[in-house]
């Protein structure tokens, strides 16, 4: 059987990559995964396994049944594959099939961009591990962050595009910690639930729908109050939903501490992170909504009131990590 | 307890709170009516603001908060 193992390593062949939207149908899928064994009888070693039902479960792992091919006489599938091969028009009909995909797909992509601008998402995407460790630091430790001025992206021609990325500048808002952190922060209470022994799988939708909750409701109140002050563009959406989810970081780390530690140690730490993250709001917001005098001509500023409005949406992050502090606890 | 269906609840009651204010029994006489001669220069105070808010909420949000609020009286009569 050397030819046979030569030939395949142990390892199914990949159908090629269409996009990460498009899932292979199931023909197509039993199709590449027998694609190299056309004409062989299954081998007799001790590592037969019985045929899976359903052909979607083959097609991510790398399983060691694969390695024994489908044989012609030995299941339906086998049949179905060589058929699939032999016969014209069910290859014209998978061709028709896979446009029909790529057609699909690219009207979805249109309709998407109209609501939601991929190309502004990827900005907030683009981080790197020192990004992802100096934010964090930031966060936990604010007061060792020198500078917190955020540099301004230019064209070619010097006009002020936007900012920079997150991989360039330390300070820009991204989305990849604070989408993380909200995965963390559901994984952190069913942890402490389950440590508790009040577990039920309908807790971890609870508690990622009270989380989304006061995230929304926080992006919310900061936009009507950025309408009502006439903060324009300096504060875009995306910048306060990643302002506004960075605060699960803290909230991880005081979640934590609170069934196992005295509780006079849980509140220090939430005073302590709590002043952190206040900081780093303030530190952060600063820049953009308190526009320096220089710079201001001929707009109503109200800068008391922006200042104001500045220290309630940090003071407001104390109540959301309490709110986000509550969990189920055992009677 | 503070989950995102409650959170649309709230925001519901809310718009329907702002969206029956009368407009001439009530705000003309706090001094928050539409048509006030102060608004007409300045459109950026906080007041002129709320106001415009305020009033764009009623305009706009009447047709789709019945629809609303019909399918969750349905929603609340049929599941409870």
């Amino acid at each position: 059987m050397s030819h046979f193992q030569g030939q395949m390593g142990g390892q199914p062949q990949n159908p090629p990559m269409r996009g990460a939207f498009s899932p292979i149908s199931a023909e197509q899928q039993q199709q590449f995964a027998y694609n190299s064994y056309p004409n062989q009888q299954p081998p007799q070693n001790a590592y037969s396994q019985p045929q899976p039902t359903y052909p979607q479960a083959q097609y991510p792992q790398q399983q060691p049944f694969v390695q024994q091919p489908v044989a012609n006489q030995s299941t339906p599938y086998g049949m179905f594959a060589q058929n699939l091969q032999n016969n014209q028009a069910a290859q014209i009909g998978m061709q028709f099939a896979g446009n029909a995909m790529n057609a699909m797909q690219e009207n979805v992509q249109q309709n998407v961009e109209r609501y939601v601008s991929m190309r502004q998402l990827k900005h907030y995407f683009d981080v790197s591990n020192i990004y992802v460790l100096s934010k964090l630091r930031a966060l936990v430790f604010p007061w060792m962050q020198k500078s917190w001025h955020r540099y301004a992206e230019r064209d070619q021609t010097g006009q002020v595009v936007g900012y920079k990325s997150p991989r360039e500048d330390v300070n820009s808002p991204d989305l990849y910690i604070p989408v993380m952190g909200l995965v963390s922060y559901v994984i952190a209470i069913g942890l402490i639930i389950g440590r508790l022994g009040v577990f039920h799988p309908e807790d971890l939708g609870y508690t990622a729908s009270s989380a989304l909750g006061v995230i929304v409701f926080e992006v919310l109140l900061i936009k009507m109050f950025c309408y009502l002050l006439n903060v324009g563009s300096e504060l875009q959406f995306l910048d306060i939903v990643a302002f506004s989810g960075y605060k699960f970081v803290t909230t991880i780390l005081v979640v934590l501490l609170k069934p196992w530690a005295p509780w006079w140690m849980t509140w220090s730490a939430f005073l302590y992170f709590g002043f952190a993250l206040v900081f780093f709001m303030i530190r952060s917001l600063r820049h953009a909504l308190i526009p320096e005098s220089s710079s201001v001509t001929g707009v109503n500023v109200h800068r008391k009131r922006r200042i104001h409005f500045l220290f309630v949406i940090a003071m407001t992050q104390f109540l959301y990590i309490w709110i986000l502090m509550q969990y189920k606890s055992s009677n | 307890m503070f989950g995102f269906g409650t959170l649309l609840y709230v925001t519901l009651l809310l718009l329907n709170a702002v969206a029956i204010l009368n407009e001439e029994r009530f705000l003309a006489r706090i001094g928050w009516a539409r048509n006030s001669a102060e608004l007409y220069g300045d459109t950026e105070s906080v007041k002129a603001k709320l106001i415009n808010l305020i009033s764009a909420v009623r305009t706009l949000m009447r047709i789709p908060l019945i629809a609303t609020n019909v399918v969750v009286i349905v929603y609340a009569l049929v599941l409870g």
